[in-house]
């Protein structure tokens, strides 16, 4: 039984326990004086994923002891093999961002844009996350009133 | 055998894994930030680093004179992205820029 409700606990706050983080944001220029502005956002994600961290948890919770040593040790070979600085989780696809650039230019038509904020976040559950690229920014519309 | 197979099984997944650290768009400020779609180029410059030890320091003064030699007349619009890939002991930093000469 005690078992069972640690069980429940930890899934839980695993479920729970998700939340977002900001790693990094730029805002531009904003000109609010040429025409009214129609806001838009673009967005890109990719799942990210710490394996290492997630072997660690699978030792932690092994039962046996050689289960956990082996954990232990594909959580070490995995750290030594993803070397180097990380911002949120690892993801498989490093260029899940790199279509913003024609995006931004496709989703304004009249091709004035200002306001141009660039986000880069994450949204956490665990070992398992989404890693965000945003860009959100005004179209700058040909009329002269302002409308923010 | 088992803990080869499962030495494999690590190697293979261990793997090309990324994180992007910073991808920022932005447009000029002229007048009315008119982005005149013309040509659009692409850059990339890595530095690579060996357990904290690297060589290769000016790989973005390298990425910025490039900018400048392919947009002589300057950019409208750019995409500066920063990210790592992950290796064994080691990774490379790389800097894409992507940008829209006038």
């Amino acid at each position: 039984m005690p078992i069972k409700l640690k069980s429940i606990l930890g899934l839980s706050f695993l479920l729970m326990g998700g939340c977002s983080q900001l790693h990094h944001v730029h805002i531009g220029d904003i000109d609010q004086s040429q025409g009214t502005l129609t806001p838009f956002t673009i967005q890109v994600n990719e799942l990210g994923f710490d394996l290492a961290k997630t072997a660690e948890i699978g030792a932690e919770v092994a039962k046996s002891s050689s289960t956990s040593e082996d954990l232990e040790l594909v959580a070490f070979i995995l750290a030594i093999s993803n070397f180097g600085p990380k911002t949120g989780n690892p993801v498989y696809n490093d260029a899940y961002a790199a279509k913003v650039l024609a995006e931004v230019i496709k989703v304004c038509p009249s091709k004035k844009l200002t306001g141009l904020t660039s986000v880069r976040e994450a949204t956490n559950v665990g070992p398992v996350s989404g890693e965000v690229v945003s860009i959100k920014g005004y179209c700058i519309n040909n009329n002269q009133t302002n409308n923010i | 055998m088992k803990k080869l197979f499962l030495l494999l099984t690590v190697a293979m997944l261990s793997a090309c894994t990324s994180s992007i650290h910073m991808s920022q768009v932005d447009v000029g400020s002229n007048d009315a930030n008119n982005v005149d779609i013309g040509k659009v180029i692409e850059i990339e410059k890595s530095q690579k680093n060996i357990l904290g030890f690297v060589y290769d320091t000016d790989y973005v003064d390298l990425a910025y004179k490039n900018l400048l030699l392919e947009c002589p007349n300057g950019t409208s619009m750019i995409n500066v992205e920063y990210l790592t890939n992950h290796g064994f002991f080691s990774w490379t930093d790389k800097i894409r820029i992507k940008a829209v000469c006038l």
